[in-house]
């Protein structure tokens, strides 16, 4: 029995946050991962350290709120479901901002933060998180599935970067065969990782 | 592309494995030949965005939010959660859903009011009984019900009547209203018990009282034959009296278990139990139900779910989730759950003892009975020890382990198991070096735990046997590899050693693991070089194992440990030469007792291997004492003979074989150097047969090519010494081509470096023997290369860089022989060059940085001469004398007064040549002066 098939079968950290926004576990964690990509956004857009940390607070609790009541929709795939959280809280995100920076006296007319530019850039960065997650998760899920060696050929070639010839050698297989196997890992983590997806969304 | 060359497409096609396997074999052939092929092939198999987001982990983890931030945050978000929750539908009597009145059903003698719940067989309404003016809930069976589920409510209203009891809701009724089966049940107004916990953990002593109550009721039920079968938080509601003003308080709630439409009668045979359809609620689901075989559900079962309702009162969620329900099926049969206390941290031990007793996979390590749960609860509340036996530390460690990914999972306890190793397990050894980095980093995360946790040296003891059991079964080690343990993965085992020491021993059993754990621990101090007080441990250990030999009646395991503890202490003696004699009395005892055993207990393979192992180390130390060699032979042959038996009875045993192989290698060695070449051949052959076979078992790896090339190697010095040059140079030639390639494949290998640079070197003897000074030069550069990219990579490696100037100084000899006499100046001046880099500027000077100076000036002084450059020559004469002549400070040992004995006579050569016969004189009084003093 394989014991290992366990851990793995738990989605991303935003498909359990959308399915359980109350798990203790997956918020706090939502926070930890995705906290500092917003802290670093804010950041980008030119907020002192203090603000930044008002506005990431406020981003977090919006998201996570929006979280909590949004409503299923079977047609959404998770991007798109990410998309209009984001899209969803930004009017109240711009309020905050502008206070924040009405308080703090910062800013007159246009506000870096405050334009379709901004908030696009701050889904993408979220969604270059979740990507992450979702391809880590599916690298152990595949690498489960396959030989050992054959998982060795991606990681020295692929991912270290070794040249094929010293792959071939170390692991003792024909140049080919080598190329063979990465080739098949990467269809593997594409597959895996579109399967990943669909199951999120 | 040459001819042959597949077409793009078929690359494609070999890639995705659409070719038969004989055109797979020509491609593959066909493409270690031809770069073009290998270049497409690359461009084909480009990874550009998975392989770059997978290396990129360390450079893109964000700086983490200050502690600050994180904290505002989670405390506002759990604020909201609460508000969140408590804002919802809390009014039981206000319907739910307005807009689906329409929908409501017409039971004659009841209004119905208001929408309770949906479940998967039926829908439950608030209503009001008409005639007796009282609140009801009425469950109604789904307009589609299949005759099956119709058979279901009938059990499920029986079920109820049998149970008259303030713990479980009672029926007033069974009935049917225009075909659709009903029952009456009693109204409960607080609502579920999932409902109340909203995902959030519960005050512990609240949550211990309402599991016992619910244990307590559900023991009621299986008294009576029934088993529950679907437990949870929303198929427990919650009363309260109505004046209470502790509303909502769980401490004084009275919750009572309802829906049985899963009940189970044991004592009854029904139809409906055959079906192998899985019945339950997945995250409440003990495994043996997950299973789907309905003859193994019993009262167990309910015992499962109790835990799994108190694990989730004490840390906000079940022990099990997954995003789908056979993910959580899976979870609950494979996997351990977390341990409450890591989600609460303020969790009373014991009270996660019973939640973890209850969610024991195994149906019989769970409490027999629900009054037994009822029991313990109570005496946790009470503050009285409880029945179960908490699972150990390191058993716990191990599960948590389990419950990580791959790797991760088998690090978290690699100290653990080698420490179970020191104390009573079995030799094992693992390979993955990369593994035991990790298992370092695991190891003292979860040491300060582990600490605190591992006070009973008893249990702790029993659980490590446990853990290297399960560590086996999970990471497959073979106990019988070759490659021994890193000495440096003992290191993270030295804090648990201390404390299994400085335990109390009360039984044999156990002095006997304290007295290993001593000798463990003595053991990584050594390695530590902490001499002293490895060896004061050692003597402990050895009185404690001779006082146990002396009165144990399994003597003949505790005299091995004894033998061990004096092998291990000898070794730790024998490395300071001013301890070497007594670490090797504390090794001939070793092979006295060893030998004793051996003959007593024939038939036990351990002990002659550790014989073996004893006496080759004696062997090869005295192999280092030239005076010694027949000794040393004596020895190794004695521990040859012995692997030999070993490998020969155990043909599957790589382990046995290898050390047979090694064994060999010195023994065909020592042969040599006392002058047996034909035998020593023999012992090389062997060697190689051997080290070919190991090969074979396990093709890919090193260290058994590395065997390969050294037994070659033996091979070609054999044949120099007998002057079968084409034999040596035979010999030589494939041994310099295995080790290139080793040293090209794990160019951080010092061995492999190091044993590459011997074997270019062999050659070159081979080579310059049969005076063809080009191709030993070309064995020479390749030398240097090897060695430069070693000592590019270690700056450290000074041995190494002394070996550069010989080297150097060799090619430079060669250079000279063929006659490229400024090639061979220049050569020389490199190697000077390079030794004054080493003597930092002639701030360090020490004999080996002298000779080799001294060495290259001499030949470069004589070259110099040679090409009738006078003065030149003699100043570099003149250098070398000044560099060797002795002085009180530095006196000179017999090879350094060899080499000042050479350069004087050649100065009084050149001295007189130059027309000094003077200073000619004088310099050869001062050669024959050195030749006197010896």
């Amino acid at each position: 029995m394989n014991t290992a098939s366990g851990p793995l079968t738990s989605v991303t950290l935003l498909g359990r946050l959308r399915l359980l926004p109350a798990d203790p576990g997956a918020w706090q964690e939502f926070i930890d991962c995705y906290g500092p990509r917003i802290y670093r956004w804010c950041r980008h857009g030119g907020l002192q350290e203090a603000d930044a940390e008002d506005l990431t607070q406020t981003i977090l609790l919006k998201l996570l709120r929006v979280m909590q009541t949004f409503e299923y929709d079977a047609t959404l795939r998770f991007r798109g479901w990410l998309r209009t959280v984001v899209h969803n809280s930004w009017h109240d995100l711009l309020r905050t901002l502008q206070r924040t920076r009405v308080e703090t006296g910062a800013m007159n007319g246009a506000d870096p933060l405050d334009s379709i530019e901004a908030r696009d850039d701050l889904v993408t960065r979220l969604e270059a998180a979740y990507d992450r997650e979702l391809l880590e998760l599916a690298a152990s899920r595949v690498r489960l599935r396959i030989a050992p060696q054959t998982w060795d050929v991606y990681r020295l070639s692929a991912i270290e970067q070794m040249p094929v010839g010293d792959v071939a050698f170390k692991l003792n297989m024909k140049v080919a065969a080598v190329y063979k196997a990465r080739n098949n890992v990467q269809k593997y983590l594409r597959d895996e990782v579109k399967y990943l997806e669909g199951e999120e969304s | 592309m040459s001819v042959a060359c597949p077409i793009q497409r078929r690359l494609r096609s070999f890639l995705d494995g659409q070719l038969t396997s004989a055109d797979e074999a020509m491609i593959e052939q066909h493409v270690d030949r031809c770069p073009d092929c290998r270049r497409a092939l690359e461009e084909l198999t480009q990874d550009s965005s998975h392989a770059p987001m997978l290396a990129s982990h360390d450079n893109l983890v964000e700086e983490p939010l200050t502690p600050r931030l994180r904290k505002n945050v989670a405390a506002a978000y759990s604020a909201e959660l609460g508000t969140y929750y408590n804002t919802g539908n809390d009014d039981p009597t206000k319907p739910e859903n307005p807009s689906s009145t329409a929908e409501w059903p017409n039971v004659p003698g009841y209004e119905v009011t208001g929408l309770l719940g949906r479940g998967g067989l039926s829908v439950v309404y608030r209503a009001t009984d008409q005639r007796l003016k009282r609140p009801v809930a009425l469950k109604i069976i789904r307009v589609q019900a299949t005759p099956d589920e119709r058979e279901r409510l009938q059990r499920e209203a029986e079920a109820l009547a049998t149970l008259r009891h303030p713990g479980v809701v009672q029926i007033y009724e069974i009935g049917e209203e225009q075909g659709r089966p009903f029952l009456a049940l009693e109204y409960v107004a607080g609502g579920s018990l999932s409902r109340h916990m909203a995902g959030k953990p519960q005050p512990a002593r609240a949550a211990a009282r309402l599991v016992a109550t619910l244990a307590e009721t559900m023991d009621l039920a299986h008294q009576r034959g029934l088993v529950h079968r679907d437990l949870k938080p929303a198929n427990v509601l919650l009363h309260w009296d109505n004046e209470s003003r502790l509303r909502d308080d769980l401490n004084y709630c009275r919750p009572k278990v309802t829906d049985f439409g899963l009940v189970k009668n044991m004592s009854v045979e029904s139809g409906l139990t055959h079906s192998r359809d899985l019945l339950g609620t997945p995250s409440y689901m003990a495994p043996e139900q997950a299973g789907g075989d309905p003859e193994t559900v019993g009262p167990a079962c309910d015992i499962w779910a109790l835990g799994a309702i108190l694990y989730e009162l004490l840390t906000g969620r079940p022990p099990f989730h997954g995003a789908t329900a056979v993910d959580t099926l899976m979870q609950v049969r494979q996997t351990e759950p977390v341990p409450p206390c890591r989600l609460q941290a303020k969790l009373p031990r014991d009270l996660e003892t019973i939640c973890l007793k209850c969610l024991e996979k195994a149906p019989g390590q769970r409490y027999a009975t629900a009054r037994e749960l009822a029991e313990d609860l109570h005496r946790f509340r009470d503050g009285q020890s409880i029945q179960a036996r908490p699972v150990s530390p390191a058993g716990r460690a191990w599960r948590w382990c389990r419950r990580n990914p791959a790797i991760t999972a088998l690090t978290g306890i690699a100290a653990l198991l080698l420490v179970a190793l020191a104390i009573g397990g079995p030799v094992a050894a693992y390979r993955e070096a990369g593994l035991r980095g990790e298992a370092l980093e695991r190891a003292r995360q979860a040491e300060a735990e582990r600490l605190r946790a591992s006070q009973n040296f008893d249990l702790a003891t029993l659980a490590l046997d446990e853990t290297l059991k399960q560590v086996y079964e999970r990471i497959g080690v073979r106990p019988d590899t070759m490659h021994d343990f890193d000495q440096n993965a003992w290191e993270a085992t030295i804090p648990y050693l201390e404390q299994l020491v400085s335990q109390e021993a009360t039984t044999p059993e156990l002095q006997l693991r304290k007295a290993r754990a001593t000798r463990q621990l003595a053991r990584s101090l050594a390695d530590r070089n902490e001499t002293q007080r490895a060896a004061k441990l050692f003597q402990q250990a050895t009185s404690a194992l001779a006082a146990l030999a002396a009165t144990d009646a399994k003597t003949a395991e505790i005299q091995r440990d004894l033998a061990i503890c004096h092998l291990e202490y000898g070794k730790c003696l024998i490395r300071n030469p001013d301890t070497a004699s007594d670490g090797e009395a504390q090794l001939v005892i070793a092979a006295k007792q060893l030998d004793k055993l051996v003959a007593a207990n024939p038939q036990v393979a351990t002990y002659r291997e550790d014989l073996a192992n004893t006496v080759g180390f004696l062997g090869e130390q005295m192999l280092k004492d030239r005076d010694r060699r027949p000794d040393a032979r004596a020895h190794l042959e004695r521990a040859a003979e012995l692997r030999h038996q070993l490998s020969a009875e155990f043909p599957n045993k790589q382990a046995y074989l290898a050390s047979e192989v090694f064994t060999l290698l010195s023994l065909g060695m020592v042969r040599s150097e006392v002058n047996e070449p034909g035998k020593s051949v023999e012992a090389f052959e062997r060697a190689l047969s051997g080290a070919r076979q190991l090969s074979v078992v396990a093709p890919g790896d090193g260290q058994f090519l590395y065997l390969q090339a050294v037994a070659v190697d033996g091979l070609a010095v054999a044949n120099l010494k007998t002057k079968n040059l084409d034999e040596a140079k035979t010999h030589a030639h494939e041994a310099t081509g295995i080790h290139d390639r080793l040293a090209a494949a794990f160019p951080a290998s010092k061995q492999f470096a190091y044993s590459a640079v011997q074997s270019h070197e062999v050659y070159r003897r081979v080579l310059t023997q049969q005076q063809d000074w080009p191709a030993a030069a070309d064995q020479v550069r390749a030398a240097i290369a090897i060695n430069t990219r070693y000592t590019d990579a270690h700056p450290d490696a000074r041995a190494a860089k002394l070996d550069s100037v010989t080297m150097n100084r060799y090619l430079g000899e060669l250079l000279r022989k063929m006659g490229r006499h400024d090639e061979a100046v220049a050569q020389f001046r490199e190697a000077i060059a390079l030794g004054d880099s080493l003597s930092d500027g002639g701030s360090v000077v020490d004999d080996g940085i002298r000779l080799r100076l001294a060495e290259v000036g001499v030949e470069l002084g004589v070259t110099l001469a040679n090409g009738k450059d006078a003065a030149a020559a003699l100043a570099q004469f003149e250098k070398v004398v000044e560099m060797l002549s002795p002085t009180d400070a530095i006196p000179i040992n017999r090879e350094l007064r060899r080499l000042l004995k050479q350069a004087l006579i050649h100065q009084s050569k050149l001295l007189s040549t130059l027309g000094r016969p003077d200073d000619a004189k004088k310099a050869e009084a001062k050669a024959k002066l050195l030749s006197d003093a010896e």
